[in-house]
């Protein structure tokens, strides 16, 4: 009986893989989450028009990268 | 504010009309433990061919009303448009419903019921409510308020996972956009994050330590989207703007609208 059970729980974990992230980092995760004041994009109203600008330009649009290699 | 709970007898006299719906909207954020003030019911209708005769029927039964053009048709749905009628139910309240059957941005929406998530009311109706991804997916219009829901939206799945799995991380990869839970998650799992890392530069300049970059590119994702969703917006708006037009000239559409 004890054999079989190991056999059924080890079947069970064979099954369902274990979790991606530790409780720990769960944890930490939870934390940062109650942290936070507010929705992250307020931060780009903070910037200065020219700041955005710039922002923006170091990273090119993948939309227009699409359209324009279509 | 309505909540699920108080609409629960709509919803199971949508359920008994035999009409496969799924919650999505600000419903379904709530659903998702992240409240957000939603006066609204909106659904995803599968199926259109065979449920838009029967929601066409359930909506004359509970003497629905049209609040704006287009009347619903499975014609007008398939094209992306939304129909909106008002619902009465209890002695005095009112319900927003906003149907649609090609939610935007959403490539594969046939395949939507099966990703969704199923939800007990207190009344124990169980609905379906629109998957983590697909929600968010429809959140990222041109309202800013909707980019703070997607972040609400991850804020509650943390909270409330003790053991996520894979797939639930790698959507946290895929859409969190607040730099420090982006940058922690990817921290601990950078094997599934080299993966998204292909299609999300956000990802790929956090596991390069590229502070400014995980910032430039977030903000990238935010105005491509809001630009992406003001062109979709606009092809509607002209559809619409032709059916008005339609509608004027035809004075039965017209009445219909005046009920």
């Amino acid at each position: 009986m004890a054999t079989l059970d190991h056999a059924m729980r080890g079947r069970a974990e064979a099954e369902e893989p274990p979790p991606a992230l530790s409780p720990a980092v769960m944890m930490e995760l939870r934390a940062l989450v109650a942290a936070r004041v507010g929705p992250s994009w307020m931060e780009w109203f903070e910037m200065t028009p020219g700041e955005r600008a710039a922002a923006l330009a170091a990273t090119p649009s993948l939309t227009s990268e699409l359209r324009d290699g279509a | 504010m309505h909540d699920l709970a108080s609409l629960s007898a709509v919803l199971r006299s949508l359920q008994q009309a035999d009409v496969p719906f799924v919650v999505m909207g600000g419903q379904a954020v709530g659903a998702y433990g992240a409240s957000e003030g939603s006066r609204d019911l909106d659904i995803y209708l599968a199926a259109a061919e065979v449920s838009v005769p029967r929601l066409t029927a359930w909506l004359d039964q509970v003497h629905a009303e049209l609040r704006y053009l287009p009347p619903i048709s499975a014609a007008v749905l398939e094209r992306g448009h939304t129909v909106h009628y008002d619902i009465h139910f209890g002695t005095t309240s009112v319900v927003r419903l906003d149907v649609c059957t090609r939610p935007a941005r959403i490539a594969d929406p046939d395949h939507l019921l099966s990703r969704a998530m199923p939800y007990t009311l207190a009344d124990n109706t169980t609905i379906l409510i629109m998957g983590l991804s697909d929600l968010i997916l429809t959140k990222k219009t041109q309202r800013l308020k909707d980019w703070g829901a997607i972040e609400l939206l991850l804020d509650a799945s943390i909270a409330r996972s003790s053991a996520p799995s894979a797939a639930l991380v790698t959507v946290w990869l895929e859409e969190l956009r607040a730099p420090d839970l982006l940058r922690a998650v990817i921290a601990a799992q950078p094997g599934l994050a080299a993966d998204v890392a292909h299609r999300r530069p956000a990802v790929a300049a956090a596991l390069a330590g590229d502070t400014d970059g995980i910032r430039a590119a977030l903000l990238r994702e935010l105005q491509d989207g809001l630009d992406a969703d003001a062109a979709y917006q606009k092809s509607l708006s002209s559809e619409l703007e032709a059916m008005r037009q339609q509608a004027r000239r035809d004075p039965r559409q017209e009445s219909s609208l005046e009920s």
